[in-house]
């Protein structure tokens, strides 16, 4: 089917299956590399992207559905404050969990405090393999802050 | 804390950075393999009529159309072990690929798989080591016995170890249970082969190894070396020894059939299985003590299933040896064997068979001192090796007798001392109180590991002073994952030449360039490629005061002459919930000897990670499988990858002083952080119950059948 959204504030518009996945959709036919698929399965949060401002896992999200919506994965967020906190805080190692990780910081709502039991309560669906996650929630909890404080 | 993030840490945030998974070539065909859905199985037919009907299809290979992978390596008692059919007629493990469906796109691929007509005879299948072992056995493979060593077990003995276990006044013996586990690195596994000038191939894969990859691909497929080029790409989505999986073999077959580019790209399904594991083990751990609780002599006896084939698994088995070696006394004995199953194929996987033996020999220890009313910590720093001992893990297995012979390595630096002082210390904080009816222990362990193989290294690197002012690092060494080899050798090369670490260019592992590296195995390529870069960007130095022209082209080929062994203690703060079973590390501590810390950042990142890999082991992790063989862990969902909430904020002190063995000071750091963490817990639970689990993971059940028991 044809599909179209858009995506990091760009109109995409291409041919996908018509069971195409918002993953498959977002990699294959808009080749953004920013929405990486480790599980396939809704579990690890590494396909993370915002559609109309709401967090979803792209692999298990049909594409369909998020047809003509305004769509944000990690390249929305490129170089902003959570992306930066976390890559000083040492929480980057191979990186493939990184941009769910920077999305699903920017999708969480006012009530997550910015401390370490918050964003481990609030990263609980995010899987990263290389980093025992101390140096990600560390970054995640500055980069929450930096965020809340307006930091561009 | 100081240091620098990785050089590409802020590209792979942005969703910038390219991994293998994101590369697409121009007329790029997929394969999806046909696997296996019996444990043991024989091939009787195979029709691919239907398949090669659906849309899209190209091709589908099976068994006859490829030949074994019967690589130059080590022959064992004249036979190469490691020989092994890349598509099964006697497929021996559930997921075993038997053929390859090719087609346009991978989901006409996957459709078509479906359709492959493959005809099996089902055979007995065993699954479990001690199945394996026992009288009259199912045999993994047909007519082959499953104890898999042709010479039955590798062996060392040294010391009267008869006359001091019959002389000693106790004796204590104890035997101990791992499970098989994944890698699981996020990144699915793939590969993607192109045909490439002169008749030859490029193979892009996330091989820690792309020279012997090479070289090995060359030779099955009777072309010369230079005609198959291996490139690594720069990002991978994690390794931990994972992806040396025969992937590429079948790609490569498919795309010189095709003379198309074919990738390759398993589901996460098929990665449980498909990738290498960590071989299950069941070790026996056998020592002599006087009255005072000194310890006399001790013996190993390892077993690790090895799945499917042998792969690397002698070598693995092998590091059986190092908790041994990490202890003083008269005489020691080791054995160990591999054991052929119908389990997923084990092979390297971080921390490679040291884990395993660190968890039986570090539970084994507490529970003798409990039994001497002795101080772990006091009891340990008697025992264990000082710079300047000899370390018997080093050497080599004569292939004829398995016998394994020590080369007579000296350990060159040791903190061990002031590690345990670290541990100590934490150890005595106060732990505060536990959630209402659970209760709280403490545990500690220790562990010695390897900076490289301790044989067959090497590194080749190239600095590149240009003409235009810039600067460049070529080495043959693979980045892993964000295991920061090309940050480490930019920040050593920026050390010597007065540069910021940002400014240089590096360029790793492409075959094309000629700079034969051994791989990044064993935590060697700080130590092995970033000394040999460091003598790289001295000769470029040197050369430029010299008065020589730009640009300057400094070669440097260099092997280690030893393995400078990096230490561990952990100490670990556990919760035990006695009703269920379920245990909370509520501390993680370790203290870690790597020499000088090049990257105090980055390489407290690889101790922690390596750390929830090693709790991720002690608690959770664990492939699963229906007496029928059928696999019960299907995807990440039932697997247990520690999540946040599974740990604490992982702490890492470094205790190390440079290693006096290379000018560049640095030790191995990244599976150090993985071995002392699972007997550390087990010995906080026995702390806690008075239950001695033996058995990972010690998840909820296995802790409260210990308890109730
Ligand atoms: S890839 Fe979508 S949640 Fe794992
Ligand atoms: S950095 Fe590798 S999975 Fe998180």
């Amino acid at each position: 089917m044809r599909w179209s959204a858009e995506v990091d504030g760009r109109l995409v518009e291409c041919d996908v299956p018509g069971n195409a996945s918002l993953a498959e959709a977002l990699r294959g036919g808009a080749e953004n590399t920013a929405v990486k698929v480790a599980c396939g399965e809704g579990i690890c949060g590494a396909c993370s992207c915002l559609v109309a401002g709401e967090r979803v896992h792209g692999c298990i999200y049909p594409a369909f559905r998020a047809y003509g919506q305004v769509i944000q994965t990690a390249a929305s967020f490129a170089d902003g404050p959570v992306a930066r906190a976390l890559v000083e805080a040492g929480g980057v190692q191979c990186g493939f969990c990184t941009p769910g990780m920077v999305v699903a910081v920017h999708s969480l709502s006012t009530d997550v405090p910015a401390t370490e039991a918050g964003i481990r309560h609030a990263l609980a669906g995010n899987l990263c393999r290389c980093t025992g996650y101390a140096g990600l929630v560390a970054g995640a909890v500055a980069g929450l802050q930096r965020l809340r404080a307006g930091e561009p | 804390m100081s240091g620098m993030p990785l050089l590409d840490a802020a590209d792979k945030a942005a969703g910038r950075a390219k991994y293998l998974t994101d590369f697409h070539l121009p007329g790029m065909c997929h394969g999806v393999l046909v696997r296996s859905p019996h444990a043991h199985a024989l091939l009787e037919g195979l029709d691919p009529a239907l398949a090669l009907a659906m849309p899209g299809v190209l091709a589908v290979l099976g068994p006859d159309d490829c030949p074994p992978h019967d690589l130059p390596g080590e022959a064992f008692y004249g036979r190469n072990l490691m020989t092994r059919p890349l598509l099964w007629r006697e497929p021996a493990w559930l997921g075993c690929p038997v053929a390859v469906v090719l087609a346009e796109t991978a989901d006409q691929a996957r459709a078509a798989v479906a359709k492959v007509q493959v005809r099996y005879q089902v055979l007995p299948h065993v699954l479990d080591l001690e199945d394996a072992l026992a009288k009259g056995a199912v045999a993994a493979h047909l007519g082959r016995s499953n104890l898999a060593l042709p010479f039955g077990a590798i062996t060392y003995e040294s010391g009267d170890l008869k006359g001091v276990f019959s002389s000693a006044p106790h004796t204590i013996e104890t035997t101990y249970h791992t499970s098989t586990v994944q890698a699981a690195a996020m990144e699915p596994y793939a590969c993607l082969v192109e045909p490439g000038a002169d008749g030859g191939l490029i193979v892009h894969k996330g091989t820690p190894a792309p020279y012997e990859l090479r070289h090995q691909m060359a030779h099955w497929l009777g072309l010369r070396p230079e005609q198959v080029r291996v490139v690594v790409p720069a990002q991978i989505g994690g390794g931990f020894g994972s992806r040396m999986d025969d992937l590429e073999y079948v790609a490569a077959l498919a795309c010189r059939k095709l003379q198309r580019p074919v990738r390759l790209e398993l589901e996460r399904s098929e990665g449980l299985v498909a990738g290498r594991v960590r071989h299950g083990a069941r070790i026996r751990v056998r020592s002599a003590m006087d009255d005072d609780g000194n310890l006399l002599a001790r013996e190993i006896e390892a077993d690790y299933n090895a799945g499917a084939h042998l792969d690397l698994g002698p070598y693995v088995v092998l590091r059986a040896l190092r908790p041994l070696a990490l202890y003083r006394c008269q005489a020691v004995r080791f054995s160990g064997r591999l054991v052929t199953t119908n389990a997923p194929v084990a092979s390297a996987t971080r921390g490679f068979g040291n884990p395993q033996a660190t968890f039986a020999v570090e539970s084994h220890n507490d529970e003798l001192c409990r039994r001497f009313g002795l101080d772990p910590i006091e009891w340990r720093r008697r025992h264990l090796l000082r710079s300047g001992d000899k370390n018997l893990s080093v050497g080599v297995v004569d292939t004829q007798t398995g016998q394994f012979v020590a080369k007579g390595a000296t350990i060159s630096s040791c903190a061990l001392d002031r590690c345990l002082d670290v541990v100590q210390g934490a150890l005595s904080e106060p732990v505060g109180a536990p959630l209402e009816g659970w209760i709280r222990g403490k545990g500690m362990a220790v562990a010695m590991h390897t900076t490289g193989k301790g044989r067959n290294e090497i590194s080749n690197a190239k600095v590149v002073l240009r003409a235009d002012g810039g600067v460049e690092v070529h080495s043959g060494a693979p980045d892993q994952g964000g295991t920061g080899v090309a940050t480490s050798l930019a920040m050593i090369a920026g050390e010597v030449l007065g540069l910021p670490p940002q400014q240089i260019r590096v360029v790793l592992a492409d075959t094309a360039a000629e700079l034969a590296d051994s791989g990044a195995h064993a935590s060697g390529r700080t130590y092995i490629a970033g000394e040999t870069v460091r003598q790289a960007a001295e000769k470029a130095k040197q050369l430029r005061a010299d008065g020589a022209p730009l640009p300057i082209d400094a070669h440097v080929a260099w092997s280690p002459q030893t393995n400078a062994p990096p230490f561990a203690a952990c100490a670990a703060v556990v919760d035990v919930d006695p009703q269920t079973g379920q245990s909370r590390v509520v501390r993680l501590l370790q203290a870690i000897d790597i020499g000088r810390v090049l990257n105090p950042l980055m390489a407290k990142g690889q101790i922690q990670g390596a750390a929830a890999q090693g709790l991720g082991f002690a608690l959770m992790e664990r492939l699963d499988f229906t007496a029928h063989g059928k696999l019960l862990t299907r995807g990440l969902l039932d697997y247990g990858v520690p999540r946040t909430l599974d740990l604490p904020d992982l702490e890492v002190v470094f205790c190390g002083e440079p290693e006096p063995s290379v000018p560049l000071g640095v030790k191995g750091a990244g599976e150090i952080g993985l071995m002392a963490v699972a007997p550390a817990i087990a010995n906080a639970i026995a702390d806690a119950t008075g239950a001695r689990v033996r058995r990972l993971p010690m998840d909820g059940e296995t802790v409260w059948r210990a308890l109730n028991s």
